[in-house]
């Protein structure tokens, strides 16, 4: 649930982690501050919706995983795109975009 | 598709770790927001407080992780096995017989299918698998048989010139030679299989010696003139008990000194596998063993590595083209015979034109037969499975009012008869191991590698589980549908009657095919037991030695038959009774002469008849008896004479003639009643083309009878056909005393009186008659283990019917009640089974 009661739509948390996991490859705590950060707070993913989702990425093998040493000496899972997840991602982009565009024409109509 | 379920399986079989990878995830995660909180001001136990909530419930959270992963239905087929693993084990007596029979079906179906899949797909035994190698395999229709072809050495050379079709090819040809081994008798005149070979046979074949460096020419080995060998495994063990020291050590070959400087490894045998001693020489060392061997005879088979791309259809079309222009060795062999050759895979047992063909026929035999076996096994099985499912229908009821779906109880019980499948599959395939290395340690010229493959475990997967898929559905779906109420009253009707009935029907099929099965055994088994009345011992078979000969003719190892050969040998014979007949201990020697099969099976009937005779004509059945046999074997002559030195029978071909026959008692009293037999005839019909000959009876012996059909009870002993002798040849020597002490010598005196003579066997008749009694008592055990086994897939059957029937509730509640109003036990009895048959 979200800051501002600004709920999920169905399948979008998943374009979400895609798309911000390729810009840069993370680990599920600091891509919960991500996209609190980069939303302004009007996204807000709980660890009880973002780890099903990485798991299930990573199971479809969209995802990749290393384990690394943070700046602290923390010992961190990231988590990365793979090319079956970038192919994923570009077209869940493209539904999405087409989907937007046809609500954002239907909103225009007075 | 095959990418995901590769990372299911990955991730199911690294769980732990990556469980583990999870709580340090979690457990990282909530550090760091409890460090994020305290730094807004937050003391620790708030922030961790605040951070948990954030968090939300870490145990559902982790449940949530472990369903994404696609473990939840690991979870739930662990959970239903364990449930499985309960409900068995309170029905012991029931889960071991399913087990049985599963066992038995499954390995019946595994050991056919991993035959076959080994003979129609293996090399020959220690001939690397390579899908390159091929054989290049001679045919020749012959009247219009096709039968197999060897090479001649020009034919040979013209395969190994077709550089554009192959890489390589080799060749090599088996002969006949005789083996010393040292100056003890037992290491002289050894019986062996020559295989001389091109110099790159081994390495083509993939093949290296275990122990020495192996032929010259292979790019190991010794080079120079003196000759080389390399011997079989089984040679090395038995000449030189498995020491190294067998490198380096001289044998003779026919003769000629050859070094050892190599061993061949397990079970490698080349082409053929039954001669105990084997060896394996250079191909420019046959003209030095065998120097009268005829140039051009036809002794050799090839094997070829194809090029790349190749064909087996284009290089078959190339060595056609070569078989054409095949010129036998002798114009006489060449009427009526057509040469050909082709190309086909290198597999064990392909050396013959007709393996394809047969292979077919096998497959389909055996496939049907697996396929039966299977079938009663699984109806069997379905059955008790059914009956199961029946008893436990309160708990499924039950289950289904508290909510649970159809498709999850269905789950339930398909995990249980899958289970049960991969048990009895996995059972099975230790059987099979079992049996094949039995196999292959007792019988060591099997001529191919009998392994559980990769192929023979997938094979049995797949079996067990469409076994334990396709019948425990049906038990499954009728278990749940029944309604609860129906359930919980115990009344029972809802147990599906159709499938009640399908089942029956099944059992009835199965016991009817089963009858003529068993009866068939049991006719076996009679005549089993017939033969093995009849065959009565010999009294003195401790004194009788039967000898196996072979005169390998050395320094041509091709038999001839030629008259002059076969006159050498008949002198060669003379002279050896003559010298045996000489040796203390020895009483006399005679040939043991091969039947003149040119007589064999004519029908003969009395020119004179006698009132009170038998009426109709005889088939003949003629073992040629030197003269002195009947004396060696101990059959006492009652009237006339033994054969005479010149007493003899004509050649297929010859001219109508006169031949002096022994018969024996019984043959007389039948056929002249109360007459005296001698001097009497026996004609073939008037019409008959190809016997015209008479036998005219010279004397009688007194041989007890065997058999229970007339015709066998009849014996006609014929004077030997010396034109016959071939260079296998027989003996039976009459001792004074127990034979066996007498073994070296006799082997001692062949040596000398007959050299390069090879004795291939040296058996005492008693012996003999034992080696021949356990092959009935095996033949006994197999054919009653059969049928005891077919009547006990019957009787499991049957049981799970009447079982079935009984467990239903309309026959508790009769059942019940007919016991409870003082009906007896065996009232009840058939009441039961009457309620189970159809």
């Amino acid at each position: 649930m979200t800051h501002d009661n600004t709920p999920f739509l169905p399948g979008t948390l998943e374009l979400i982690v895609l798309q911000l996991l390729q810009a840069e490859p993370t680990n599920g705590y600091d891509l919960t501050l991500r996209i609190q950060a980069i939303t302004n707070d009007v996204l807000n993913v709980n660890a009880g919706s973002l780890y099903p989702a990485l798991y299930r990425l990573e199971q479809r093998g969209l995802l990749s995983t290393t384990w690394a040493e943070s700046d602290t000496g923390r010992r961190v899972k990231l988590y990365s795109v793979t090319a079956a997840g970038r192919k994923q991602l570009a077209q869940q982009r493209e539904s999405w975009e087409r989907f937007a565009g046809a609500l954002t024409a239907i909103l225009r109509v007075t | 598709m095959l990418n995901r379920l590769f990372l299911w399986i990955r991730s199911v079989a690294l769980r732990r770790r990556l469980e583990r990878e999870m709580q340090d995830e979690m457990a990282e995660h909530l550090e760091r927001a409890t460090a994020r909180l305290m730094a807004r001001g937050l003391s620790e136990k708030e922030a961790q407080r605040e951070a948990n909530r954030e968090f939300g419930n870490v145990t559902y959270l982790q449940e949530e992780a472990r369903y994404a992963r696609g473990w939840g239905l690991v979870d739930a087929l662990k959970g239903d096995a364990g449930f499985a693993v309960r409900q068995y084990r309170r029905k012991p007596g029931t889960t071991v017989t399913i087990l049985a029979v599963l066992m038995v079906g499954v390995s019946i179906a595994t050991a056919l299918f991993s035959v076959l899949h080994s003979l129609s797909s293996q090399p020959p035994p220690g001939v690397s698998r390579d899908a390159d190698l091929v054989r290049i395999r001679g045919s020749q229709t012959l009247h219009g048989q096709r039968v197999a072809r060897r090479f001649s050495y020009e034919e040979l050379q013209e395969y190994r010139r077709l550089t554009t079709h192959f890489r390589e090819v080799i060749g090599w040809s088996d002969d006949a030679v005789t083996i010393d081994a040292g100056a003890e008798e037992e290491r002289r005149s050894l019986p062996a299989l020559a295989t001389f070979v091109t110099e790159d046979y081994f390495d083509v074949l993939g093949v290296r010696p275990v122990v020495g460096a192996g032929l010259p020419g292979s790019g190991t080995g010794e080079t120079g003139a003196r000759q080389v060998a390399l011997i079989g495994h089984a040679t090395w063990h038995l000449l030189f008990g498995g020491s190294p020291d067998a490198i380096g050590a001289t044998l003779e070959v026919n003769g000629v000194p050859v070094t050892v400087v190599g061993v061949a490894p397990h079970r490698f045998m080349g082409r053929d596998g039954a001669d105990q001693f084997r060896v394996w020489l250079p191909l420019s060392d046959r003209r030095v063993i065998l120097p009268d061997a005829p140039p051009e005879a036809e002794v050799f088979a090839a094997v070829a590595s194809l090029r790349d791309g190749m064909s087996l259809r284009a290089a078959t079309a190339a060595v056609r083209v070569i078989a054409g222009r095949a010129v036998p060795a002798s114009p006489a062999e060449s009427a009526g015979r057509t040469p050909g050759s082709e190309v086909v895979p290198l597999l064990a047992a392909n050396d013959d034109p007709g393996f394809e063909e047969d292979l077919r026929l096998e497959i389909m035999a055996f496939g049907a037969l697996g396929l039966l076996v299977l079938l009663v096994t699984c109806t069997n099985v379905s059955a008790l499975l059914t009956g199961l499912a029946v008893a436990r229908r309160r708990e499924i009821a039950i289950r289904l009012s508290m909510g649970a779906a159809r498709a999850r109880i269905i789950r339930q019980l398909l995990t249980e008869s899958v289970l049960l499948t991969a048990v009895a599959g996995a059972g099975a395939l230790a059987i099979v191991w079992a049996l094949q290395r039995v196999a292959t340690t007792a019988l060591s010229d099997v001529p191919v590698d009998l392994e559980v493959r990769w192929q023979t475990v997938a094979f049995t997967l797949g079996v067990t589980l469409a076994v334990g898929v396709l019948f425990g559905l049906s038990p499954a779906l009728h278990a749940t549908r029944m309604t609860v109420g129906s359930a919980l009253k115990d009344s029972g009707a809802t147990m599906a009657t159709s499938r009640a009935g399908l089942q029956r029907g099944l059992v009835v099929a199965q016991i009817a095919l089963a009858q003529p099965l068993v009866l068939g055994v049991v006719f076996l088994l009679v005549l089993t037991l017939g033969e093995y009345r009849s065959n009565r011992p010999n009294e003195a078979g401790d004194h009788i030695v039967s000898l196996g000969l072979r005169s390998s003719t050395p320094r041509t190892g091709v038999q001839r038959q030629d008259a002059q050969s076969r006159t050498q040998l008949r002198t060669d014979l003379e002279r050896l009774i003559d010298r045996l007949e000489g040796t203390p201990g020895i009483a006399a020697a005679v040939p043991n002469l091969p039947m003149n099969t040119g007589l064999d099976g004519y029908s003969v009937h009395p020119a004179d008849r006698v009132q009170g005779g038998f009426e109709g004509s005889l088939r003949m059945y003629g073992p040629a008896a030197a003269p002195g046999y009947f004396g060696v074997v101990g059959i006492p002559i009652v009237m006339g004479r033994e054969f005479v030195p010149s007493d003899s029978s004509p050649g297929p071909e010859a001219a109508a003639a006169e031949i002096p026959i022994i018969i024996n008692a019984e043959l007389a009293r039948n056929v002249w009643p109360g007459a005296n037999p001698l001097g009497r005839r026996l004609l073939a019909p008037s019409d008959s083309v190809r016997f015209a000959h008479t036998l005219t009876v010279v004397g009688v012996v007194d041989e007890p009878a065997e058999g229970g059909a007339m015709s066998e009870r009849h014996r006609v002993y014929l004077p030997p056909d010396y034109d016959r002798l071939g260079s296998s040849l027989g003996m039976l020597i009459r001792t004074t005393r127990p034979a066996r002490a007498l073994f070296p010598e006799i082997r001692r005196v062949v040596q000398e009186e007959v050299p390069g003579t090879a004795v291939t066997e040296a058996s005492t008749i008693a012996d003999l008659e034992a080696e021949s009694r356990y092959e009935l008592y095996t033949a006994f055990a197999m054919l009653g283990g059969s049928g005891l086994l077919t009547l006990l897939l019957s009787a499991v059957g049957l049981y799970a019917v009447v079982a079935f029937a009984v467990g239903s509730a309309p026959g508790k509640s009769r059942f019940g009640w007919q016991s409870g109003h003082g009906h007896g036990g065996s009232s009840v009895s058939s009441s039961a089974t009457g309620s189970a048959s159809p």
